[in-house]
């Protein structure tokens, strides 16, 4: 009988464990990603991200709420998960922004460039 | 007796079982993540390309990194979902460092183009600069050209008047004497 009795603790006691990895407050480190996950989505929602990387923009937006509800909801294991994926989004995002910008400041530069050239190149033409 | 408690033993630890590993999940080896082996490709293919090799190894470095998270955590836990999400992220940052990668080589480009820039426009200003001063030394030349024949002109003219009046003293001079003939002849007759 005695062993029936410690079957049924070690029953209770697995119950117990599984249980008790998604209950209680929520953890410090998972409440930190998320706030960092919304840092990221805001620093790339002031670059130029919504105009040349609205995709990854859009995606960690939507990441970034899923997370939150997902704290709300006490589910700290699927929040941390979603936040770590808002923030490399978020980054990305940001990164893909930059590029393009650049790229397109160095098309620019180059077609003034080439009107210079062209310029220079008739310049006793024009001079009288 | 004896034997009933054994079935009931085998039938509780049997049932535990169950319920732990329903808990801990999935212990029966599940199969690997696509989404590892798309992690692993998209960090080699960055790793293999030598724009991002020199011009992002820091979001390189991280994103192996987050690789190497990904295939731990498989290895020691078999955690599916939680490898799925790792090996998300890992894929994410190997496309960071290939977008920092081509900003950084946009930012040199952009460098270089307004290099030749300034020196396209210095060069102009001294071309123009140059050409002015030909300008100008041509204008001076012809300027002093120009002097030069007014002066010859007005030299000429002078000359010209001074034969003229040279002429017409020498005509006056001859009338003078013609007169003075005519007068002798007819006071003589």
């Amino acid at each position: 009988m005695t062993s029936k009795k410690a079957a049924i603790q070690l029953l209770l006691l697995c119950g117990a464990m599984g249980l008790s990895s998604c209950a209680g407050k929520p953890p410090a480190a998972t409440v930190s990603q998320v706030s960092q996950a919304e840092l990221a989505v805001q620093q790339a929602s002031k670059s130029k991200a919504p105009e040349y990387a609205s995709l990854e923009l859009y995606t960690a937006r939507e990441q970034f709420a899923s997370a939150q509800e997902a704290l709300h909801k006490k589910e700290y294991t699927q929040a941390r998960r979603w936040a770590e994926r808002a923030l490399v989004n978020a980054q990305l995002a940001e990164t893909k922004a930059e590029a393009e910008q650049t790229r397109r400041a160095a098309a620019e530069l180059r077609q003034s460039l080439e009107a210079l050239r062209r310029e220079a190149e008739q310049p006793v033409l024009q001079g009288r | 007796m004896r034997k009933a408690t054994q079935e009931y033993l085998l039938l509780y630890l049997m049932i535990s079982s169950i319920v732990g590993i329903s808990l801990v999940g999935c212990s029966h080896t599940p199969l690997r993540p696509v989404e590892l082996d798309q992690a692993r490709t998209a960090y080699a293919e960055a790793r293999d390309n030598p724009q991002v090799a020199s011009r992002a190894p820091v979001a390189l470095r991280e994103a192996e990194e987050a690789l190497l998270r990904a295939e731990q955590i498989w290895d020691k836990e078999k955690d599916v979902r939680e490898v799925q999400n790792l090996a998300a992220v890992a894929r994410q940052r190997a496309e960071i460092a290939r977008a920092a990668a081509e900003q950084k080589q946009a930012e040199a480009e952009l460098e270089e183009l307004s290099a030749s820039r300034d020196r396209l426009l210095l060069d102009a200003r001294a071309r123009a600069a140059q050409h002015a001063q030909e300008q100008a030394e041509r204008a001076q030349r012809e300027a002093d050209q120009a002097y030069q024949q007014v002066r010859a002109a007005t030299t000429q003219s002078t000359q010209l008047e001074q034969e003229l009046a040279t002429t017409k003293a020498e005509l006056a001079a001859r009338e003078a004497a013609a007169k003075a003939q005519t007068t002798r002849r007819t006071t003589t007759r």
